[in-house]
């Protein structure tokens, strides 16, 4: 469980690693006197909200609204300037229980192939499985499951170069380095970016199958409001740093054109379905949010009954 | 996100600093550090300081500004002073305590030589303060271009320089990702400094590397798709000119340079 | 325009990448040229601009065959290619030295480099952003810089090889105004995609896959032949799952790429005779009196 209680975050006022003895005048006018920052400097503004354990999250908004930021406050990677993050009920601001947080909640960035940098396959997803002290018959049994999690034949990659491999294998193996720490939280920042449409949908696929049979809680931030209608239970909506909406994809995509002026867009269905409302052809969903099998089931049946 | 503070970071303002051509500028800047080093006493050492004052402040540079850009580096002039205090011996001894003697010449020495790397650093500073790195790298192309005759390839050297510079920002950027994403896998620096520090190290510098190949390679199709051929026929968006201004420039650099000699030798 | 006949490729001298293809793009045209990964359009893109040199068959552009390298520097000037990554195209810290990059390389004179610079900024819509650094961009600005660089060289054909795959959807819609704008002043454009939106765009679309085109016409030629694309693993337009659905359901409604066309469609198959009329015609007498 991740929570959020009123979270702040500026990039001005984190410590920063200049000597303070060299610190000009000019460097402390930067420094926002508490309160008075003007909006643009704070990087997310009163964020609040809890994550429960086994719920596909998904996160969305434009570029700049904050995204990155947020999911970095999940790990410890970011302390909030004012605020407080709780993973599994423990405040996350000490280097201690940050650093323990990151064996629970598993983070990978965007295009995660350009971080694979060890001489083979194994060595690099056991990166994270050495750097938490496992003992190397419990790394070795750790990285064989990641592997097969990601669908990768173990045997025959384990001793390949990662810069052998072709794109779509670098992303599982760096997808494994994280999964071999086992994390009960995954935080994934646009997993499926750059990739072709079957790389695309096999990806999610996997991303699915690991939630449901592995119980794991999973944050996903995209930019695919289909894919988010699919597969989350809640989606965050985030604009300049603030939360802007907070429910299931129903009840967040139900104002289309609120969505759409702060850039973001509502499913394809539901987008084609107030277009057919704007044309006097009401069809309700079934449960909140059109997919194409409702909304084309819904037509269907006002054609039968006209008949 | 936060901006690196680097050495210098380019100020730009409308002054007659900023307008001159950078390839005077650049030798300028040899000439203002020549002129350091002949300033042997601390008369000339204050005439000198006293056109470099100037100098900023017609380049319209804050003093503010100008102690910032160089604040990254005084560490050297720190370094220097107390390499001085300890071990140059001469004169009243004021400390004597085992192996730490202090006397007076190694403080005189260590002022001198303080303030005289102080105004290096401005001097240089002040290059960098009132021309973009990008200027100072066609500069650099331009005063290198006859070496050409003897196979310095200096257009390649200029163009590998800017693209450097164009890169920055970027690595440093990625670096900071690949920083986060190696941390978030429980990297650190802390625990075993041999096998898991230099692992760590490792899983931050090759990420790296591999992405500046990444970058080399289809950067150079790109190149090659915009007709880039080497140096030779290619024309220039912003030629170098020079004008009135550097003249000035010339006849005041030369009155700093003999004035400040002068002293030296005088005084 | 872009002429190629039987063209052949193979990098490493065993797999051939192109088989045989045939290729023909008219003054002026909009083509799209969808491939799965792995068929061979990245590399089929280079061929137009001369990056790469068939093994076999003949690739001519502007009237210019491109194994000979005396045309390299015509072919590459006239056909400017857009990369898929931003990043890896931009040489320069400021954006009018990167802009002028190109055409600096073809020796146009100090003079006219400037107007370039400022006319092609004009045309994607960065006017005023000469002196702005390369590196505050977003991705999808820094694509229109690099476009802005191709358009400095004047060329007529403008090459996009998955130039918006790297981008986020406001980033892509930038993108795409920039192409529609530029082919409505006669550009020839040709747009390797997996994107169905932009595949819908155009005047006409090939579908290549392992070297070969497979399929080839208007976007709602190819766009709708739904077990096909799937075969070759690309994506179908929602428009045309939404009006497959509907056939599958028994509502008699044609395969439609567009989306306000479907949504007429649908429409006016559902007849609401008392809803305002918007796009549809109002309903003919016999109608109304049939519902009364």
């Amino acid at each position: 469980m991740i929570e959020f209680q009123n979270v702040f975050y500026t990039y001005d006022a984190a410590p920063s690693k200049k000597h303070t003895r060299k610190k000009q005048d000019v460097d402390q006018e930067k420094q926002p006197a508490w309160g008075n920052t003007p909006e643009e400097h704070w990087a997310l503004q009163d964020i609040s909200f809890t994550l429960s354990d086994g719920e596909f999250f998904g996160i969305a908004g434009h570029t700049g609204s904050g995204k990155s930021t947020l999911i970095q406050h999940m790990n410890g990677l970011l302390h909030p300037s004012s605020g407080c993050v709780r993973v599994g009920g423990i405040d996350i601001s000490s280097k201690g229980a940050a650093a323990q947080a990151r064996c629970d909640v598993g983070l990978v960035f965007q295009y995660p192939e350009h971080q694979l940098f060890a001489a083979t396959v194994y060595d690099d997803v056991a990166f994270g499985p050495r750097n938490m002290g496992l003992s190397s018959d419990e790394a070795d049994k750790r990285i064989r499951e990641a592997m097969e999690a990601v669908e990768l034949d173990f045997e025959a990659l384990r001793d390949k170069s990662p810069f052998a491999l072709s794109g779509g294998q670098q992303r599982r193996v760096a997808f494994a380095g994280v999964l071999a720490m086992r994390p009960r939280t995954l935080i994934l920042d646009e997993p499926v970016a750059g990739l072709d449409p079957e790389a695309r949908a096999d990806f999610l696929d996997l991303i699915s199958t690991l939630h449901e049979t592995e119980g794991l809680t999973v944050v996903m931030v995209s930019h695919d409001m289909d894919d988010l209608a699919r597969l989350c239970n809640r989606i965050l909506v985030l604009n300049t740093g603030k939360v802007f909406a907070l429910g299931t994809p129903a009840e967040v995509f139900a104002d289309g054109p609120a969505i759409r002026k702060i850039g973001l867009d509502v499913p394809n269905a539901q987008r084609l379905a107030e277009e057919l409302a704007l044309q006097g052809v009401d069809v309700v969903p079934p449960c909140g949010l059109h997919t194409i099998e409702s909304l084309a089931e819904g037509l269907a049946a006002r054609y039968r009954k006209r008949d | 996100m936060p901006e690196t503070a680097i050495f210098g970071k380019y100020w730009p303002a409308d002054s007659p600093i900023h307008a001159l051509d950078p390839r005077t500028k650049l030798l300028g800047t040899l000439a203002l550090m020549a002129t350091v080093f002949c300033a042997s006493t601390y008369a000339a050492l204050v005439l000198a300081a006293a056109f470099i004052m100037l100098f900023f402040i017609m380049a319209a540079i804050p003093l503010k500004q100008a102690a910032a850009s160089i604040a990254p580096l005084t560490f050297i002039v720190l370094i220097t002073a107390l390499l001085n205090v300890f071990f140059v011996q001469g004169g009243t001894l004021y400390v004597s305590c085992g192996f730490l003697q202090i006397s007076e010449a190694g403080i005189r020495s260590a002022l001198f030589l303080s303030a005289r790397l102080l105004l290096l650093l401005f001097g240089a500073s002040l290059l960098t303060l009132t021309t973009s790195a990008l200027d100072i790298t066609d500069a650099f192309e331009r005063l290198l271009n006859p070496l050409r005759r003897i196979g310095f390839p200096a257009h390649e050297f200029a163009m590998i320089m800017g693209i450097a510079l164009r890169f920055l920002p970027q690595f440093a950027e990625e670096s900071r990702t690949i920083h986060a994403a190696q941390v978030s896998r429980g990297g650190t620096f802390s625990g075993n400094p041999l096998q898991g520090g230099l692992r760590f190290l490792a899983s931050m510098t090759i990420p790296l590397f591999a992405s500046a190949f990444r970058h080399a390679e289809t950067l150079s199709f790109a190149m090659d798709a915009r007709c880039y051929h080497g140096g030779e026929g290619r024309s220039r968006l912003n030629p170098l000119q020079f004008t009135s201004l550097d003249t000035y420039a010339v006849i005041a650099l030369a009155l700093m340079f003999a004035s400040v000699t002068a002293t030296a030798l005088l005084f | 325009m872009i002429d190629f006949e039987d063209v052949e490729f193979t990098y490493d001298g065993t797999s051939f990448v192109l088989n045989g293809v045939d290729l023909h793009v008219e003054d002026g045209e909009f083509v799209c040229i969808l491939g799965g990964n792995g068929s061979g359009k990245s590399t089929l893109a280079k061929h137009i601009n001369a990056l790469l040199v068939p093994d076999r068959g003949t690739a001519t552009v502007l009237g210019h065959r491109t194994d000979d390298a005396a045309n390299t520097y015509f072919i590459r000037s006239n056909a400017g290619m857009v990369f898929q990554n931003p990043d890896d195209q931009l040489v320069a810290s400021l954006i009018e030295n990167d802009v002028a990059f190109g055409p600096e390389n073809l020796g146009v004179p100090s003079e006219e480099l400037r107007t370039r610079v400022t006319d092609a900024l004009a045309q994607v819509g960065l006017q005023g952003f000469e002196k702005k650094e390369t590196a505050a961009l977003s991705g999808g600005q820094k694509q229109r810089v690099a476009i802005a660089g191709v358009l400095a060289m004047k060329p007529k054909i403008l090459i996009l090889d998955e130039a918006s795959a790297m981008l986020d959807p406001r980033g892509r819609k930038g993108l795409l105004r920039v192409c529609r704008e530029l082919h409505a002043t006669g550009m020839t454009i040709v747009m390797i995609t997996h994107y169905m939106e932009e595949a819908a765009l155009a005047d006409r679309v090939f579908v290549l896959d392992e070297g070969r085109i497979v399929l080839e016409g208007s976007p709602e030629e190819v766009l709708t032949q739904v077990d096909l694309l799937e075969s070759l693993a690309l994506d179908i337009p929602f428009t045309v799952k939404l009006c497959r659905a509907l056939q599958d359901r028994g509502i008699p409604v044609g395969m439609h790429v567009e989306e306000h066309e479907a949504v007429n469609a649908i429409v006016s198959l559902l007849d609401e005779p008392d809803h305002p009329y918007g796009h549809r015609n109002p309903p003919t007498c016999e109608e109304s009196e049939g519902r009364a």
